[in-house]
């Protein structure tokens, strides 16, 4: 107990004034701006699919790339609020990002089944690896970001925040090869774009086990 | 633990810069943090990991506003540190395994014509039912500890650990 009372001694003589983090909501709006930005220049630079307009007038794809966005949207929340060791005591909002990937899976699976996709379902692509890489490349910044965001913060999740800050990067990165790739392929998007962003996930878990711990 | 608001206050006054204010805030918050540790530390660690705890808190102090409830932000730290203390100290037990040739050591050799249970019955006396038939099978009939462990339905480290406890007690009462 006597060295509890020195440390304490040390710690407050330590202590000086501390700018105390700003409330989730000011974090969100800026983080969450900082990707949109990212993403859309990102979008510019791959530009449309040249059939965007016949294509988001279909249901199936409008609900995809809604779900991409929301994934980012609920990834950036998971993020933000992860940053606080107590979760800003909002715990319900870590989970919207699993449910986003889970909806996603199932519209997935919806459209492999389907008389479209089941087709493309004997298919066997081998052209997914560019995709991969180029989610992979575009998600690379917005990943540093996120991990070097949660490392100014005290996360006490470490290996799940850093998968959520892979994900949230890789969904930006899906979300623009959906928009400018011009196919449907249910074959190439499960190999070449979703399981990608798992596995990416995937790795930020084992490296936030690394570089998000303190 | 002094009443929430107090430390509350406390601590807002602590982070704007006033000393005496944070170290009691730090004093009313360490034996709470002792009583969340309790049912898990042992009782010669708990003054390792409440230190532990409290230099963590220092680290995360800028997290917290002073505003919104101090209880799960205190819990959720203590757990953490909590976590990583047994995580270490179930790790080094591990590595600390007795390997069975130091056991070896322990028990005379046994040469020739005696019959190997003889020179190793007194050497048993005192030494419960269980341990017992582990050490008659490990070093007279000769099976490996993962054999043991798989006849008496334990794994390979309860084995060893019961081995090493009962050589232990051996010694002890041969005054090794």
């Amino acid at each position: 107990m006597k060295r509890t009372h020195e440390l304490i001694e040390t710690l407050s003589q330590e202590a000086g004034r501390v700018a105390v983090s700003c409330s989730p909501s000011y974090w969100l709006v800026r983080v969450l701006g900082l990707l949109v930005c990212y993403g859309a220049m990102m979008q510019l630079f791959m530009g449309l699919r040249s059939d965007i307009a016949v294509r988001l007038a279909s249901p199936r794809y409008l609900t995809e790339i809604l779900l991409l966005a929301a994934m980012v949207g609920s990834g950036t929340v998971a993020c933000v609020i992860a940053r606080y060791p107590d979760l800003y005591q909002q715990r319900k909002w870590m989970d919207l990002p699993t449910a986003g990937l889970g909806a996603l899976a199932l519209l997935l699976a919806y459209n492999g089944i389907s008389p479209e996709g089941q087709g493309a379902v004997l298919q066997v692509p081998n052209d997914g690896a560019e995709c991969a890489l180029c989610i992979g490349g575009v998600a690379l910044l917005p990943s540093v970001f996120l991990f070097l965001f949660l490392q100014k913060g005290a996360t006490v999740t470490p290996l799940r925040a850093g998968g959520l800050a892979v994900l949230t990067s890789s969904a930006v990165g899906c979300l623009v090869l959906r928009l400018a790739e011009r196919t449907d392929v249910w074959g190439h998007l499960l190999q070449g774009h979703y399981m990608p962003t798992v596995l990416y996930a995937i790795a930020g878990v084992f490296l936030g086990k690394v570089w998000l711990r303190w | 633990m002094l009443p929430t608001e107090q430390l509350q206050a406390l601590f807002r006054s602590g982070v704007a810069g006033n000393q005496a204010d944070y170290a009691r805030f730090l004093q009313g918050v360490t034996p709470y943090l002792t009583r969340i540790i309790a049912r898990f530390i042992e009782h010669g660690a708990r003054d390792d990991v409440v230190q532990e705890i409290l230099i963590s808190i220092h680290k995360a102090r800028h997290t917290y506003d002073g505003v919104r409830p101090l209880a799960p932000w205190l819990a959720a730290i203590a757990r953490y540190r909590m976590m990583d203390y047994l995580r270490r100290h179930y790790a080094k037990r591990q590595h600390q395994m007795v390997d069975i040739a130091e056991m070896e050591s322990v028990l005379a050799d046994v040469t020739g014509d005696t019959d190997p249970s003889e020179s190793i019955d007194d050497l048993l006396q005192g030494v419960t039912e269980r341990p017992r038939q582990i050490l008659t099978m490990l070093h007279v009939e000769g099976y490996t500890a993962k054999e043991v462990g798989q006849r008496m339905n334990m794994s390979e480290s309860a084995v060893k650990v019961a081995a090493h406890r009962a050589v232990k007690a051996i010694r002890k009462r041969l005054g090794l």
